[in-house]
């Protein structure tokens, strides 16, 4: 059943050119605060990703970019503001825009292979298609071996290996992930970058990436959305063509990023001491 | 190997026991040789005047704790769920969970008469109160992130609750489970002290008051290793339930 639902839209987007096109337009997010002032997180944000793109949202942390994927993902309602998913409104969680959380967010009493199909058996899929799926989606992460492991058995990398894949086993429009890398060690972090690079270029969902490390943001994106703080706004956009940087002598693309990355360090510089200023106030 | 470490504390205690009767630093009526009281143990199982005891502690024990387990797991779940359920029950559990169930013998004597009910709601009394806080906490401590993660797999209100709240309570009720079984035996000889006309615990007090001390030593035997075995049944019991927590 759920298998027709995914179809269904498939062929309904299909039409309209892809799937997974995102539009974040004016959202505003405000939290009251007891005996105060409220808080505001975001104030007009407004992005569009297309389909197959992969954004990074950057920017230190107070800048809202959690609150960002998760009004995006559902968890929260904007206050102000609306997102489209392929041009339905977002009003609630769905396995078609799955999230990759930072501390992978595994059901310790289910094995790999159960997290996986946790997101098909709550959609009612036949448990032949499940397994098969399940199946497929630990292998596309490379770990087809570890299935009947417990989160607890594995090693980090591997639960959000795991994560990931129980992320992509309904073929979601959109992938959220979360800071997904920051709970790893800096090896397993750099193999976990070059695997999603990898994986985005053979599966083309779209991706919306939130990370507080540079690096990791122009290694990884087509753009790099970087957000402001106090309240959070999208200060500056950088396009990176990726096809032509991937053609470039190794040596001009390093030059080429590492020019990038002092832009993008003076400008989160400046965010962050026009923060403690505000703060000092 | 592990065999050893039993055998030999076990060994050195009969061995001191035997040395303060053969000493006669006490009066060997008050405390027999390890070897009279172990007399009194062969009869006791030749006779088969033991098993009716047995029998009669495990059914009124097994039948409290199953009672107990099957009002407070759910009620444990409801109350760590719904915070309305909590507001209106956490004084009155606050209240009653401090009241020993010895204390609470008299009303049951008054409601239930001398005999197997009121035995029975004191095992339940005494049982369900580690069952229920611990139901209580597991239900309230789910890691809220597994709930978000849950949330955006698909899972509505219903799967939260049954996919995601209580398999992660499991653990804490195996816990609550053991530690209920535990003081339900530990009760359950108290209450066949003062009120019942079989039991191990009658049994001890029986040849206690008759003046059989041998078959008193040799009751308190069969109650510490029947204790012993509930106890590790139990344990093993909660590690099963609990396999996933363990890592390699």
């Amino acid at each position: 059943m759920a298998t027709d639902k995914l179809t269904m839209r498939n062929e309904l987007v299909t039409k309209s050119g892809g799937r997974g096109h995102v539009r974040i337009e004016g959202v505003a997010k405000t939290f009251p605060v007891r005996d105060g002032e409220d808080v505001t997180v975001l104030t007009e944000v407004s992005l569009e990703l297309r389909p197959g793109e992969l954004v990074s949202l950057l920017g230190p942390s107070g800048c809202g970019k959690s609150t960002l994927l998760e009004i995006v993902a559902g968890l929260q309602a904007p206050t102000r503001g609306r997102v489209t998913v392929d041009g339905v409104p977002v009003t609630k969680p769905g396995p078609d825009r799955s999230v990759v959380f930072q501390h992978y967010a595994l059901f310790p009493w289910l094995t790999a292979t159960q997290n996986v199909e946790f997101p098909l058996r709550l959609a009612g899929v036949d448990r032949g298609i499940r397994e098969s799926k399940a199946r497929d989606a630990l292998k596309t992460v490379g770990l087809a071996e570890v299935g009947s492991r417990y989160a607890s058995q594995l090693s980090g990398g591997m639960q959000q290996r795991v994560a990931l894949a129980r992320a992509l086993v309904c073929e979601p429009a959109v992938l959220l992930m979360d800071e997904p890398f920051s709970g790893a060690d800096a090896i397993t972090r750099d193999i976990l970058q070059e695997e999603l690079h990898d994986l985005h270029t053979r599966l083309r969902n779209t991706v919306l990436f939130v990370t507080h490390s540079v690096d990791e943001a122009l290694h990884l994106s087509d753009r790099v959305v970087v957000l402001g703080t106090r309240p959070g706004k999208i200060v500056k956009e950088i396009t990176l063509d990726r096809a032509a940087l991937g053609a470039m002598e190794p040596a001009d693309r390093e030059r080429t990023l590492g020019a990038l990355k002092s832009e993008v360090w003076e400008l989160l510089k400046s965010i962050i001491s026009d923060a403690g200023t505000y703060q000092a106030r | 190997m592990g065999f050893v470490w039993w055998l030999v504390p076990i060994a050195g205690l009969l061995a001191i026991w035997q040395l303060t009767v053969m000493l006669k630093l006490v009066d060997e009526t008050l405390l027999p040789s390890p070897a009279t009281v172990g007399k009194a143990l062969v009869d006791l199982f030749v006779t088969g005047e033991i098993w009716p005891h047995v029998f009669a502690s495990l059914q009124r024990g097994l039948v409290g704790f199953v009672v107990a387990t099957v009002i407070c797991v759910p009620l444990g779940i409801l109350i760590g769920w719904f915070k309305s359920v909590e507001r209106v029950l956490a004084p009155l559990i606050e209240l009653f969970r401090q009241l020993p169930s010895l204390a609470m013998f008299p009303i049951f004597l008054l409601f239930l008469g001398i005999g197997f009910q009121s035995q029975l709601a004191m095992v339940v009394w005494a049982s369900a109160w580690p069952i229920l806080l611990t139901t209580i906490t597991g239900t309230r401590s789910v890691d809220p992130r597994l709930i978000k993660a849950a949330m955006t797999l698909g899972a509505e209100q219903k799967d939260l609750f049954l996919r995601v709240v209580i398999p992660s309570a499991v653990p804490y009720i195996a816990t609550g489970l053991r530690l209920g079984g535990s003081f339900a035996f530990l009760v359950l000889v108290g209450a066949e002290m003062i009120g019942a006309d079989a039991g191990i615990g009658y049994l001890v007090i029986s040849s206690q008051q008759l003046f059989k001390i041998p078959d008193m030593f040799a009751a308190l035997v069969v109650l510490g290793v029947i204790g012993l075995a509930i106890n590790y049944g139990l344990i093993a019991g909660e590690r099963r339930i609990s396999k996933w927590r363990q890592t390699n």
